[in-house]
């Protein structure tokens, strides 16, 4: 009988501290939010007509802790939406209200979330200001040193780059390292160009060559066409996609190398290196990504693919010349990802137009069993195509 | 001694044995609730929403395809798919799996979104049922369409994985509802830890009784069917009580079917969702831990607490029924498929603390509860024990779930207040208490069922019924008759 009345008041104890615990949760939350409300009705369209210069004056400067925290959020809402003026009105405000110093007060705080939101308004109102504090914060909580280094980027605190790379690569975030560079722009590509030779890590140098990539750094081609011979494949891979990105022509053929090198075998740097010569104007490129089309591995296959399409014109012509040493695999890949591209139609339409090298496509489609496009051609309006469809269909079956 | 009185010690021994159990459980779970309470206040002291959208502007950010497995999901496909194709995500594609649909879910699919058959390639890494077709959308780019023979959800799964262009996939149910920022805040521990995250999984919750408007959730509001409210006391007890916790030891072991992100490579290297599997996610995340474990690689499955996916619950017994039976034989089979990794410290924390707890609490519970209640019967009737041991055996078990039931609700509301309303919060709590008096041992009996089932080799779904969600200005209440997923 005792366990069971225990038992009883313990369940009855539970029961009721958790309704007292929430319930008077709820209404010290609720108090606090309707303080927050009225506040914030009674700034937000001063502090935007103000920054706009639609008013001279701007709102009351806060009273308290609570009405500083209050007037961050604003501001934090209300930057990223303004430019120029209005931006610069906003930043004065800022000074001059004495935010710096609390949000600097904040960036100390031993609550992550606390430290964290100060940086962020910090790098929204780009504080020079708080730059110390910053990178005092960097050998701090793993988040509170990202959003650090973000705010730093955001500043434009150049000099801090070199901190902010030791601080990221030693909380293993290399890819958020790799985006807080990239805010730096054209300014970090001596910082990651250091990185792709020599960071400790693979991880870092990956993160780096796609960086790189990201903000278009041309200076960086020789030191990415050397990481294609790294014998790390993500490595390769990443230093592929970058240099497609870049778009340098004089690297089509350290590309060329690399796809034909992996003889069609499993290799993501090989699938990367034909993705990338889709992105360039590059004569050779066409006639390597059309070997590549008969690679044994789909993903390479794919790639190859797809780059031939988005090489419009130039990949179509490279394929119709080679067509006839093409296994039917190799063209079916191409022209079902044609038909993806909504470009078979095109080529179908062409074909019935005369052309003869899409008529050999659109006939070896056909023969690979890519016949749906045909198929709804051949019902479709124009004569001429819809006759070519059906008379390809027709010889289809019969073959 | 007499055959009687031996009979008599044994009983009395059992029901001792029951208590202890009872009380065991209820301390493993409240250790358990403890650590998700803790991770929860951790993820919060760090959780920035400016993180998330900086996510969400990303060049870097890891593009992801949806993969939704549809079968007879004529009434609500098209809502659901326009949902998911509004997302806030950079760079997502939806791929749907109509898998052998015996009603109009492809008509609809082909006239809500302008399909066109397209000739696309397709891998065959992971081998499927045969596929009839594949479409594009005229209107959505990043929408693709297979048909499909009828294979199962996971063989769905599978086709959906095969066509997937991304690096990371993301399952969901055809009729789930992923809320607008929920696919940027579970893909979030893939970019803060992209070495090691293998797969994350979001919270699970009601859509019983919100108002649902064009496949998104407009309004949270609890359902009013008593048994959806049973459920929803029991999903925040799973999610946030329980996997949270187990996410934070790293002995996360389901992530739900319904919402869970995966690397693409690391699935179909494991040869995808096993279809021969009832339990499919959740043998899906063992394979996970034990080829990570047996690579000895570093890893995480991380559970995020607030990424939020909404699904129908049954309304109806007969339908929860076989909810709980599928579920619970799929537990089975699952644990026997990967029996060599119970208690093996090989398998690290899975295999010395997740499983054997799988085992001893979730697997053997509905047996020692059955027996106990059968016991202290018995043993009431025989005299071997008097009406207070009843009564103590019965507040000990009431109290062991009330406890956990309540702090579930205690956590939510803490740190989510999903339901805003003061009545909502009450009744929460109402129901915490009033599951453990019926609810519970009906359960339990739906899982005695389930493992005769698995002993009779019973490996079928059953048949799902769906109305669909309810309109615009209608709670979807009385909507559900059957959602099929896992908890």
């Amino acid at each position: 009988m005792t366990i069971a009345l225990v038992a009883f008041w313990i369940a009855l104890g539970a029961v009721v501290l958790t309704t007292a615990l929430a319930t008077s949760l709820r209404a010290f939350g609720a108090l606090t939010a309707a303080r927050r409300e009225r506040y914030r009705a009674e700034i937000s369209e001063p502090l935007a007509a103000f920054a706009v210069g639609a008013v001279d004056d701007p709102p009351p400067p806060p009273a308290g802790r609570f009405e500083q925290r209050v007037l961050h959020e604003e501001l934090a809402r209300l930057a990223p939406h303004l430019k120029g003026d209005a931006r610069a009105q906003l930043t004065g405000l800022f000074e001059r209200y004495g935010l710096v110093e609390s949000v600097a007060r904040d960036l100390r705080s031993e609550h992550p979330l606390t430290a964290i939101r100060a940086a962020e308004l910090a790098g929204i109102m780009h504080a020079s200001e708080c730059v110390p504090t910053l990178r005092e914060r960097l050998d701090g909580d793993p988040l509170v040193r990202l959003a650090c280094a973000r705010a730093l980027a955001e500043i434009g605190a150049a000099d801090a780059m070199p901190q902010i790379v030791a601080a990221l690569a030693e909380s293993g975030t290399a890819t958020e390292l790799g985006h807080t560079l990239m805010s730096f722009g054209p300014r970090a590509e001596p910082v990651l160009r250091e990185q792709l030779r020599s960071a400790p890590t693979d991880a870092q140098r990956r993160i780096a060559a796609s960086t790189l990539g990201e903000i278009h750094a041309h200076a960086a081609v020789a030191d990415l066409v050397d990481a294609l011979g790294d014998r790390d494949t993500e490595l390769r891979a990443a230093a592929a996609r970058a240099l497609g990105q870049i778009g340098e022509q004089s690297a089509g053929t350290a590309l060329v190398a690399l796809l034909v090198a992996a003889g069609g075998g499993r290799d993501v740097a090989c699938a990367a290196a034909a993705t990338a010569l889709g992105m360039l104007d590059d004569p050779a490129g066409a006639a390597a990504l059309v070997i590549a089309l008969a690679a044994g591995d789909w993903d390479v296959r794919n790639a190859a693919a797809r780059s031939l399409v988005a090489l419009g014109d130039r990949g179509l012509a490279e394929v119709a010349t080679r067509i006839d040493g093409l296994p039917s695999a190799a063209i079916a890949h191409f022209a079902g990802m044609l038909d993806v591209a909504d470009r078979l139609g095109p080529v179908i339409a062409r074909a019935a137009a005369g052309d003869p090298a899409m008529d050999r496509i659109a006939r070896a489609a056909c023969a690979c069993g890519v016949r749906s496009r045909l198929r709804e051609l051949a019902t479709g309006g124009d004569e001429d195509v819809s006759g070519y469809a059906n008379a390809l269909l027709h010889e289809g079956s019969h073959t | 001694m007499s055959p009687q009185t031996v009979a008599t010690d044994a009983l009395r021994t059992f029901n001792a044995v029951v208590l202890v159990y009872f009380v065991l459980i209820t301390l493993s779970y409240m250790i358990v609730t403890a650590t998700s309470a803790a991770q929860v206040r951790a993820y919060f002291r760090r959780r920035s929403e400016a993180s998330l959208r900086r996510l969400l502007h990303s060049p870097v950010a890891i593009p992801v395809s949806i993969c939704v497995p549809a079968f007879n999901e004529a009434l609500t496909i098209v809502d659901s798919i326009q949902a998911m194709l509004t997302l806030e995500y950079p760079q997502y594609e939806v791929v749907l799996a109509n898998d052998g649909s015996t009603d109009e879910t492809l008509a609809q699919l082909t006239g809500g979104f302008g399909l066109r058959r397209v000739d696309q390639p397709l891998r065959t890494e992971i081998t499927t049922a045969p596929v009839r077709a594949v479409y594009r959308s005229r209107s959505h780019p990043n929408l693709v369409v297979i048909d499909k023979c009828n294979g199962g959800r996971a063989d769905a799964l599978n086709a959906c994985i095969n066509a997937a262009s991304s690096p990371l996939i993301c399952c969901v149910d055809a009729d789930s509802i992923i809320e607008h920022d929920g696919l940027l805040a579970a893909v979030a521990p893939f970019a803060d830890r992209p070495a090691t995250t293998l797969a994350a999984g979001g919270i699970i919750r009601v859509a019983n009784g919100c108002r649902i408007d064009r496949g998104h959730v407009t309004e949270v509001r609890l359902p009013r069917n008593p048994l959806a409210m049973f459920q929803t006391v029991e999903y925040l007890r799973a999610f946030l009580a329980a996997r949270t916790g187990w996410s934070a030891l790293n002995g996360l072991l389901i992530i739900s079917g319904a919402f869970g992100v995966f690397r693409r490579g690391d699935v179909a290297r494991a040869d995808g969702f096993a279809a021969d599997s009832i339990g499919e996610d959740f043998e899906l995340c063992l394979r996970l831990h034990r080829r990570a474990r047996e690579a000895g690689t570093p890893y995480r499955l991380e559970f995020v607490p607030d990424p939020v996916c909404w699904t129908e619950v049954p309304q109806r017994l007969r339908q929860l029924g076989g909810q709980r039976d599928r579920w619970h034989r799929g537990l089975i089979d699952t644990l026997w498929r990967h029996r060599g990794m119970i208690g093996n410290p090989r398998y690290g924390t899975v295999g010395t603390l997740a499983l054997p707890f799988f085992v001893a609490f979730e697997f053997l519970g509905a047996f020692v509860e059955t027996l106990g209640y059968v016991a202290i019967t018995l043993s009431l009737v025989l005299g071997i024990v008097n009406w207070e041991f009843a009564l103590a055996f019965l507040a000990v078990a009431v109290l062991a779930g009330l406890l956990l039931s309540v702090s579930a609700v205690l956590l939510e509301d803490l740190a989510f207040r999903r339901y805003g309303r003061l009545r909502d919060l009450l009744r929460l709590i109402a129901y915490g208490v009033l599951e453990n008096l019926g609810y519970r041992q009906l359960i339990t009996a739906y899982r005695m069922r389930g493992f005769c089932s698995y002993l009779r080799g019973n490996k079928t779904w059953g048949e799902i019924q769906r109305v669909g969600f309810g309109p615009a200005d209608a709670p979807a209440a009385g909507a559900a008759l059957a959602a099929e997923r896992d908890v």
